[in-house]
């Protein structure tokens, strides 16, 4: 039988080299682009006619531009304006990937460290070149709290020196983390059905246990994929925030 | 103890810090609730913090759950 | 037969791919640890699309945003609108409420004009006829005094007859026209 980890396997589809590195299209490459297809498809076709009184596709595409809209709004205010496009794709993309790869057969995006890592990355880099840009060199004084006793003072500096630094494996690692370990609970619940099933007897019954827990599961995964999604694009918003709005 | 084994038994230790991390996150849901109830009308304002702390607090039950996976299946 | 099963199922639990996993493949067998065979495909890819993507959505969620704002501006412009048209309906109202009464108070003039007319003319019509009727009452009082003038007259002659007659049958003689009379005058008060 399959290992329930063959689904994270990556397997070329065009191999492309360039100076030594393996940059070949890969099934994950197909559903990144798939991903990108299918949020222009939505979008486009939602804002087709761009109507006043919009049909339910078009109200569709507007709510979740309001609700990423209003989550910029209320964690940066007024200044995040110029960062909806950002969050917006970047929820978008979490989003699809993470419920496109719930479909059989499919690939997870987000279920690669690779993958989430390069986006907790680009937000780090993101919120330090923004925070340097907008504040100069007094951006580094995010890492004291005011109000800190002076004997704490080094002491404060370290811990927020070492919260600002996992800042990045901890959005990856969350986000890469729910989506593989609910992905191999799933595909060892469908071959615990599998194994019973074909153990024959009794056991045939008894595999009706493993497999409504996995429609459970199923349920459960669907709304691990949206939440870990708002998660991920809550957290970019708060820590751009943090480097537009320096509040000492 | 052979390497194999020891590599096992620490994910298996790692992976009781799961159980932990679920108990914070089920405070964090319990008193979220507790609240909404004595103020529902502040409950839906509220909805982001609840969910940014569940993943503060989700993170580090992950961490534990990485541990236990670079153990299985990294090391 | 309760007995085998929880072994079994422990059995079969340990049986699990999962678990046979590392067993499986030499060097971890999560390929997502695997990053010098992954990450540079893997993040190349995610560069283009996800770049691609952005691009794409900077383009077009001016005009979502443009939807909503529109949507936002004809609805407080038709609100707006509504609010001036009743306030216009207030005054048309305002208008015709103060028409209606200035109408009102005209008939009312015009009646009262109407009445007061009718009223003189009655009046008018009246005294004449008053004028009239005392005229015709006059000039029936005066024929009233002539007769009775002329029957006083009379009645003179007939108590100077009955006086001759009286004094003649008292006296045998027959008193002259003239001293009769003046009797009767005399003993008339």
């Amino acid at each position: 039988m399959a290992s329930p980890l063959e689904q994270f396997e990556i397997k070329p589809v065009y191999p492309i080299e360039v100076s030594g590195y393996d940059l070949s299209f890969t099934n994950a490459s197909a559903f990144m682009i798939g991903a990108l297809v299918l949020i222009w498809l939505f979008m486009f076709l939602g804002m087709r006619k761009a109507e006043l009184v919009p049909g339910r596709w078009q109200s569709a595409v507007e709510s979740i531009y309001d609700f990423v809209h209003g989550m910029v709004d209320q964690n940066i205010g007024p200044k995040g304006k110029k960062y909806v496009p950002f969050i917006f794709t970047l929820f978008m993309f979490i989003l699809v990937a993470n419920v496109a790869g719930l479909l059989p057969y499919s690939f997870t995006v987000t279920s690669h460290l690779a993958v989430t890592f390069a986006f907790a990355a680009l937000i780090f880099v993101m919120c330090i070149i923004i925070g340097i840009a907008r504040h100069g060199i007094h951006w580094f004084s995010y890492f004291l709290p005011p109000g800190t006793p002076l004997w704490l003072v080094p002491l404060m500096i370290f811990i927020e020196i070492v919260s600002f630094l996992s800042r990045p494996i901890t959005l990856s690692v969350r986000l890469f983390a729910n989506m593989t370990a609910g992905h191999i609970l799933l595909k060892v619940f469908a071959g615990f059905v599998i194994s019973l099933g074909l153990a024959g007897g009794i056991w045939s019954v008894v595999a009706v246990l493993p497999l409504i827990m996995n429609v459970a599961l199923y349920a459960l995964e669907l709304l691990v994929a949206v939440v870990q999604a708002y998660v991920f694009a809550l957290l970019a918003t708060i820590y751009l925030n943090d480097s537009i709005n320096l509040e000492h | 103890m052979t390497a194999e084994a020891a590599q096992y038994f620490g994910a298996g230790l790692a992976a009781m810090g799961i159980g932990i991390a679920a108990i914070g996150v089920g405070l964090i849901f319990a008193f979220f609730l507790q609240g909404a109830l004595r103020n529902p009308a502040a409950a839906s304002s509220q909805q982001g913090t609840l969910i940014l702390g569940f993943a503060v607090a989700e993170a580090l039950g992950i961490f534990a759950f990485l541990v236990a996976l670079l153990l299985l299946f990294a090391v | 037969m309760p007995k085998p099963i929880i072994p079994g199922l422990l059995a079969s639990l340990l049986a699990a791919p999962a678990f046979a996993a590392p067993a499986e493949e030499g060097s971890g067998g999560m390929p997502q640890f695997d990053f010098e065979n992954v990450a540079a495909s893997q993040v190349f890819w995610l560069m283009i699309s996800f770049g691609l993507l952005y691009l794409l959505m900077r383009a077009m969620l001016p005009k979502v945003a443009g939807v909503a704002e529109t949507r936002a501006n004809t609805i407080g412009g038709d609100l707006d609108a509504a609010d001036k048209a009743r306030l216009d309906a207030d005054t048309k109202q305002e208008a015709y409420e103060a028409s209606l009464a200035s109408s009102r108070a005209r008939a009312q003039g015009l009646i009262a004009d109407a009445k007061a007319e009718a009223a003189k003319a009655n009046e008018a019509r009246m005294a004449e006829a008053d004028k009239a009727a005392q005229a015709r009452l006059a000039a029936a009082e005066e024929e009233l005094n002539a007769a009775r003038e002329k029957a006083l007259g009379k009645l003179d002659a007939i108590a100077a007859d009955a006086t001759k007659d009286i004094v003649e049958k008292l006296t045998g003689t027959r008193p002259a026209d003239d001293k009769a009379a003046a009797a009767v005058a005399s003993a008339r008060v």
